[in-house]
């Protein structure tokens, strides 16, 4: 017997309750197609739809003054980290 | 065959009160603003259509009974709810009913702004109040899903068929005036497609034990065919009156 997912809460058939997250499987048929169309409930054998986790934003790089004797205080072979003006020390 | 109504059945909820038995006319006004849109070459005007606005103005009777200052007085009257009212920066969920209070009868919803309020006293007759209110999002127009009815136990209200779905959401304005529960109650407005199995649409606010509210919902998208109120207090006693109206938009 099919199962779904109740993404909405819904009364149905003979006096009954269901509430969003539960899993039904008796459904009045006449219902169940128009339950989906509108998305009221789900495939509950079906995974759940993933939403793709969108990628955390890189912080803006500070607006400073370029120093052109920066030193590379953390020894990460980078000067003036984390800034519009970072770059690689440089080799003297 | 025509069905008309008598004026003597109108009636008028504003927030949590029945405003009916103080008044002696309502007037719910709709109108469009329709800018000109005639150009050089047209032999005829042309109109095209902008905002709408809604208005309702009303007449009565004056009382100043005050709830906690009138000995014995148990409810405000209507000197006090409107005065209240006016300058409010909470706005008045009012429905105004024409076709009478019951079940189906068509029904204005409007999120009521208040404009004015009159109370005037001529030496011969009754002391006389007037005023109106601007709709904010103008007059929605729509039915009683239920009328000043009592509940006591968990109630599906009877179906509003719309003959059809309807695809831009709705209004529902909730009035509580009468409560005597001793828990709270949950009500909600459901849609079907089919008359059977019942989706939730609008759950308004818990209405905690004893509380006279009123609450105006709104909704987006689609609307089904079939519409109902769903009244569910929980375990306690005492019973809750209430009403609700719907609109489709």
């Amino acid at each position: 017997m099919a199962r779904y997912r109740v993404l909405t809460g819904l009364d149905y058939p003979p006096n009954k309750r269901a509430e969003i997250g539960d899993i039904v499987e008796d459904l009045p048929a006449q219902s169940v197609k128009w339950l989906l169309a509108d998305g009221h409930i789900e495939d509950a054998d079906k995974p759940k739809k993933v939403v793709a986790e969108e990628p955390a934003p890189t912080p803006a790089k500070k607006a400073v003054e370029f120093k052109p004797d920066a030193k590379d205080g953390d020894k990460d072979g980078l000067v003036q980290d984390a800034t519009i003006h970072e770059r690689p020390v440089e080799e003297k | 065959m025509p069905t008309f109504r008598h004026g003597k059945n109108t009636v008028v909820l504003a927030k949590q009160y029945n405003i009916s038995e103080y008044l002696t006319s309502v007037t719910a006004s709709n109108s469009v603003e329709t800018p000109e849109t005639t150009t050089f070459s047209s032999s005829d005007r042309s109109y095209i259509a902008g905002h709408t606005e809604g208005t309702v103005s009303f007449e009565g009777l004056f009382d100043g009974t005050t709830n906690g200052v009138t000995v014995g007085a148990t409810a405000d009257g209507i000197d006090k709810i409107l005065s209240d009212a006016l300058g409010d920066s909470t706005n008045t969920v009012m429905t105004v009913s024409n076709d009478g209070g019951a079940f189906g009868r068509r029904a204005i919803l409007l999120d009521a702004v208040e404009t004015s309020y009159e109370v005037t006293s001529p030496l011969t007759d009754v002391i006389a109040i007037s005023g109106g209110a601007n709709a904010n999002d103008g007059l929605e127009y729509g039915v009683w899903l239920t009328y000043n009815t009592a509940y006591t136990t968990a109630t599906n209200g009877t179906a509003v068929d719309n003959s059809a779905s309807s695809a831009n959401g709705s209004v529902a304005n909730l009035h509580v005036t009468t409560n005597t529960r001793s828990t709270a109650v949950t009500v909600k407005v459901q849609h079907s497609t089919d008359n059977s199995t019942w989706v939730d649409l609008i759950t308004f606010a818990s209405v905690s034990a004893t509380t006279l509210t009123s609450e105006r919902k709104t909704t987006t998208g689609t609307v089904n065919r079939y519409v109902r109120v769903q009244v569910t207090p929980t375990a306690g006693t005492g019973s809750i009156t209430l009403s609700v109206a719907f609109s489709r938009r």
